[in-house]
């Protein structure tokens, strides 16, 4: 490195600049009488040049395919709560779900719904309840019926916030440990949401 | 990027996901901190997107991103970092030659060393103007400081990381 011819330090930063494009007409006159005139300002240029080169050669990295939203979740949300997911599913799921407020309501309408069916066999779902009440009309064809059922039942130990479904509607008795020692992966998935701890599988 | 109204947060994802990841691997040299920051702002912006209001797209964006980072890292006080993986994930078609590529492969190592080498705010000036790809303002805007301090940032962390790289004779 030359130390005997050096740039001072404000045209220096004015040639980093330059490269960007960031110079008020006065300033890039300044380089540019600078860039004709004086060696030692060339070979300094050239030296910032190469580094912001270097640095724009880095490339941008991919984002490992779990965290970027997919399709919704249909049929993997009952496999998640039966703790029937493969493997491989598990993170795709998770991430999925700290991010979609959709799905998770819909999880949560799903549980809810088998909890009521489960604790009330072979009840019909009493009249007052409208099928299609609260259900987003553009997706969830399946999961509708359940849903409806379950409307009756309040969110009991959910760790995240259901919709507004939840409040107003007679709480049906459930077992507090049953229902968390089946939820125990959606409740370290959805503890705070942000927190979800996902293997960073390359 | 000027507002955008009808902009989901899927297409936030989408298009600024690699950025946001990016932006966090090369201030950490860390992939699970990337994949963190990225899952925590895409929440952030899949909340806040409703109440954006207009103004600087970009410049809202990064804010976020930044102060999530920087949440992050407080809450984790510092662990060490680990080194990069083998080679990076290269993007294939994009605009530099093949043996650009291949080069900035063998180098990224000692590009990432050198950057965790600078003081936060130069990496980070350093970062979102040459990786992530902002202006000046937009960094101005993100990191709340007067264009001016980015300007010497910038080149501040350009000149130590020139001290820093070792160049091919
Ligand atoms: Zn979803």
């Amino acid at each position: 490195m030359a130390s005997v011819n050096r740039v001072n330090e404000h045209l220096s930063m004015l040639m980093s600049c330059y490269l960007d494009g960031a110079l008020t007409p006065r300033e890039l006159d300044e380089v540019v009488f600078a860039l004709e005139t004086d060696e030692t300002a060339i070979a300094e240029f050239r030296r910032i040049q190469e580094v912001r080169r270097t640095m724009r050669l880095l490339p941008l990295l991919d984002v490992p395919a779990y965290l970027l939203p997919g399709d919704h979740l249909n049929e993997q949300l009952s496999a998640y709560l039966d703790g029937e997911l493969a493997t491989l599913e598990m993170p795709v799921v998770s991430a999925h779900l700290a991010t979609c407020m959709e799905c998770r309501r819909d999880l949560a309408e799903l549980d809810k719904s088998r909890i009521a069916v489960r604790a009330l066999p072979g009840l019909e779902p009493p009249e007052f309840l409208d099928v299609h009440r609260d259900v987003k009309q553009h997706r969830r064809r399946g999961l509708r019926t359940a849903i409806a059922v379950a409307s009756g039942v309040a969110a009991v130990t959910l760790a995240f916030t259901v919709g507004p479904l939840a409040s107003e509607q007679t709480p049906v008795a459930v077992s507090i440990g049953d229902l968390q020692s089946r939820h125990t992966a959606v409740a370290s998935v959805s503890s705070g949401a942000v927190a979800v701890q996902v293997s960073a599988t390359p | 990027m000027a507002e955008n109204p009808t902009l989901t947060w899927e297409d936030v994802a989408h298009r600024y996901g690699r950025k946001i990841y990016s932006f966090a691997y090369r201030l950490t040299g860390n992939p699970d901190d990337a994949a963190d920051l990225v899952q925590e702002v895409l929440l952030k912006v899949r909340k806040g997107l409703d109440s954006y209001s207009p103004g600087s797209f970009e410049g809202w964006l990064w804010r976020i991103t930044r102060n999530t980072f920087l949440d992050g890292v407080r809450k984790k006080q510092r662990r060490p970092t680990t080194p990069l993986p083998e080679g990076d994930h290269i993007d294939i078609g994009a605009s530099p030659s093949p043996d650009e590529v291949l080069a900035s492969v063998r180098l990224s190592d000692d590009v990432q060393a050198a950057l965790l080498k600078l003081p936060y705010d130069f990496r980070e000036a350093v970062v979102l103007c040459d990786v992530v790809g902002l202006t000046y303002e937009e960094i101005a805007d993100a990191a709340d400081v007067p264009v001016g301090t980015v300007r010497s940032r910038i080149h501040r962390g350009r000149s130590m990381l020139r001290g820093l790289l070792t160049w091919p004779v």
